[in-house]
């Protein structure tokens, strides 16, 4: 099997559709950012074209050859790894879950709410939303730990909550610049009125000693934000025993990255939260990874870029049997 | 498709030659071994080879499961080991039953099993390696000249309990494998015989004269702190792990920066377990190098790995009644497309040598040697066909 071509067509107005063509027939799929569209374009001839699909684990490497230090670039070669496998799941007729080995698991989640303002009505809706239609007991929100609101929108996102679990789960992702001890002090007066289970990026992720020096002094894990990706940001934290959680994105390391840095990460025995992605696709992660803790969900079921065969019921994701990813593709716009 | 049934078949054979290293210097030539079968209600057999007996203390939690699932299953068998332990037999159970489920998820997929691990090629890297304490210098010459003719341009000496032969036979093996490059790549493996200040001595001393890629298991296996001191006192390399049985055991290797290589193995927990390893040892830049199996079997899942090296080619005769679709050439072992590990067993055979078991000389497995980690008790005349 080769790989023929790779077409690129809008799914709305923010991103497009990657399409990868195989001689067999077989296509996979995953979605881009317009910008990035003739880095794809470049990244696929110069790393894929002509080489077996299957080959996920050489062509992952051959890839981020190419890519390099560039952001964007590896953006790209995340997309086209995901497509890849697409393509490999659904030449095989095998469900994503099935086909990198793991079982049919539903997958523990947790719903990000973003950084909407405390009170205004975007956010009563969603969580509101949140509530009702998908049973979540676990919660995300971006905030500034020095933000007048934060604690009030860590109650209202609590209480959204606590109807489906006692103690509702939550996460902060702090996207922290400030000084280390003020961070430190900030945390820990919010420890005091909530049980929080993680933070988010409390300190910048280039700060290795100071992430963990952060985690020696709160309760709640550290884990980082998607500006720590693959092994070369990862290294130094692991080295550092900075990250209590870990979080993987596809849209940083495809899903080849994310099999990969799981594993390291479960070598020093770290929790991984796989970041949002259109479609809910991170669930199929759920039955492969031997540390998985929770998929972030950022879209509600009603309300997808990406309409998907993955179910959300009483807080966890399960994934279905379509082949591939199980991503319902939306007729292509004009 | 889900899994049914298993029949497991244990052996001896007889190899063609003895292998032998620091700790049992006189040499073997009988191996015991098994085969686990697994059975499908799809008339597809999963096959890996293995010293597992005592499969039927976890056939239950694959049974009737679906084989492609491997990664689940292996976190489902590891969190059933939890209370007892991921250790000695349950391992290799445990890395039996995981081989042959990976053997079945290929040949389910149609494919060689380095197909559906991602690989682009079914091409790996050998080095030679003799088990070769018990050869004597002409045999020994023999072997890695033999290696050195179908490509392979490096060698690892079995070493430890006499210096000075030591010395001279790292010189024979890297005269044998000099047809083959102009620099063989040279290795030594004192199988922990060494205190790791008796192994920054005697490297040292080596060095003086050769350039060494690795020194293996300068130190025992879970010594973290040992491993490092060899490693930061001597140019050459450390590599370990071979001993080990799971990631969870090599972590505090990794995390004290105590290895330089890690030696990979079928008893690593199975394919799944071996890969875990490879992928944290590639997130730490430590390059991995696979161990030594009948009929190079572990070289499907080596073609995959990232940070993979080369891979141990002993080939003393393992394989009387396997038949394998794999060869030696231009220094490197080639995979053919034969689906999972593309390894059959000839029935008649495997009977055969269950009927009637070879004699000869069979130890395994290797006690651990008097002196080993305080002092020096080199060969008996006698003992080794070079000793005197
Ligand atoms: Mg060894």
């Amino acid at each position: 099997m080769k790989l023929t071509s790779c077409k690129i067509t809008p799914v709305n107005t923010r991103i497009s559709r990657i399409r990868l063509l195989s001689d067999a027939g077989a296509e996979g799929s995953w979605v881009i950012d317009h910008d990035l569209h003739t880095m794809a374009e470049s990244l696929f001839s110069a790393a894929l074209a002509g080489q077996d699909p299957r080959a996920t684990a050489s062509l992952w490497r051959n890839m981020l050859d190419h890519a390099g230090d560039n952001l964007q670039a590896r953006i790209c070669a995340a997309a086209l790894d995901v497509a890849l496998w697409d393509l490999k799941s659904v030449s095989g007729n095998e469900p994503l879950w099935r086909k990198i080995g793991g079982a049919r698991k539903p997958a523990n989640i947790h719903f990000s709410i973003g950084g909407c303002k405390a009170g205004s009505g975007e956010e009563d809706r969603r969580l509101h939303e949140a509530l009702s239609a998908s049973g979540f007991r676990e919660g995300r929100l971006d905030s500034p730990l020095d933000a007048d609101d934060l604690a009030l929108r860590i109650e209202r996102l609590a209480s959204a909550l606590a109807q489906d679990a006692q103690p509702p789960a939550l996460y902060v992702n702090a996207r922290e610049q400030g000084a280390l001890k003020d961070t430190i002090a900030a945390i820990r007066t919010l420890e005091q009125r909530f049980d929080i289970t993680g933070i988010e990026a409390p300190f910048p992720m280039w700060d290795a000693s100071g992430v963990r020096r952060i985690s020696e002094n709160i309760r709640a894990a550290v884990f980082n934000d998607l500006s720590a990706y693959g092994r070369e940001r990862l290294l130094p934290l692991f080295r550092a025993h900075s990250l209590n959680i870990v979080q993987l994105s596809i849209f940083r390391d495809g899903v080849s990255g994310v099999l990969e840095l799981a594993d390291a990460a479960f070598g020093y025995e770290l929790p991984v939260i796989i970041a949002a992605a259109p479609g809910n696709i991170g669930a199929h992660f759920a039955g492969a990874l031997p540390y998985f803790m929770s998929l972030e969900i950022a879209e509600l079921p009603e309300a997808q870029t990406l309409p998907s065969e993955i179910a959300i019921s009483d807080g966890w994701a399960l994934p279905g049997d379509a082949p591939g990813l199980g991503v319902n593709w939306p007729q292509p716009s004009i | 498709m889900k899994i049914t049934g298993f029949r497991s078949e244990t052996y001896s054979m007889k190899m063609n030659r003895e292998v032998a290293d620091a700790n049992l210097p006189s040499g073997v030539e009988i191996m015991p071994a098994s085969i686990l079968f697994l059975e499908t209600d799809e008339n597809i057999t999963g096959i890996s080879l293995g010293y597992g007996g005592g499969v039927e203390h976890l056939f239950h939690l694959i049974e009737g499961e679906d084989p492609r699932d491997v990664v689940g299953l292996w976190i489902k068998i590891n969190d059933y080991l939890h209370k007892a332990g991921n250790e000695g037999a349950a391992t290799l159970v445990f890395s039996a039953i995981d081989m042959a489920l990976w053997d079945l998820k290929a040949k389910i997929a149609g494919e060689p099993l380095w197909r559906t691990l991602g690989a682009r090629e079914g091409r790996v890297r050998a080095y030679a390696s003799g088990l070769d304490y018990s050869l004597s210098d002409e045999d020994l010459f023999r072997f890695y000249r033999h290696m050195a003719e179908r490509g392979v341009t490096a060698g690892k000496l079995k070493v430890g309990l006499d210096i000075e032969a030591d010395m001279r036979r790292i010189g024979i093996m890297q005269d044998a494998l000099s047809v083959a490059a102009a620099k063989p790549g040279l290795m030594i493996d004192s199988n922990e015989y060494w205190s790791p200040k008796q192994a920054v001595r005697y490297i040292s001393m080596i060095e003086e004269r050769y350039d060494l890629i690795w020194a293996e298991e300068p130190a025992r296996r879970w010594d973290y702190d040992g491993l490092r001191l060899v490693s930061s006192q001597v140019r050459t390399a450390v590599a370990t792990a071979e001993n080990l049985k799971s990631l969870s055991d090599v972590y505090p290797l990794i995390a004290n920066e105590a290895a330089d290589v890690l030696n990979l193995s079928s008893n690593h927990s199975g394919v799944t377990g071996c890969r875990q390893i490879a992928n944290m040892a590639y997130a730490h830049n430590i390059p991995v190098s696979m161990m030594n199996c009948q009929a190079n079997f572990m070289a499907q899942v080596a073609a995959a790995l990232p940070g993979h090296t080369m891979m141990e080619v002993v080939d003393p005769g393992r394989e009387h009644c396997l038949k394998y679709d794999n060869h030696l050439e231009d220094g490197y072992i080639h995979l053919s497309e034969a689906p999972g590990f593309g390894i059959e067993v000839d029935e008649t055979i495997l009977k055969d040598l269950q009927q009637n078991p070879p004699k000869g000389k069979g130890a395994f497995p290797f006690p651990r040697r008097e002196g080993a980690g305080r002092y020096l008790v080199p060969p008996a005349p006698g003992e080794t066909p070079w000793s005197s």
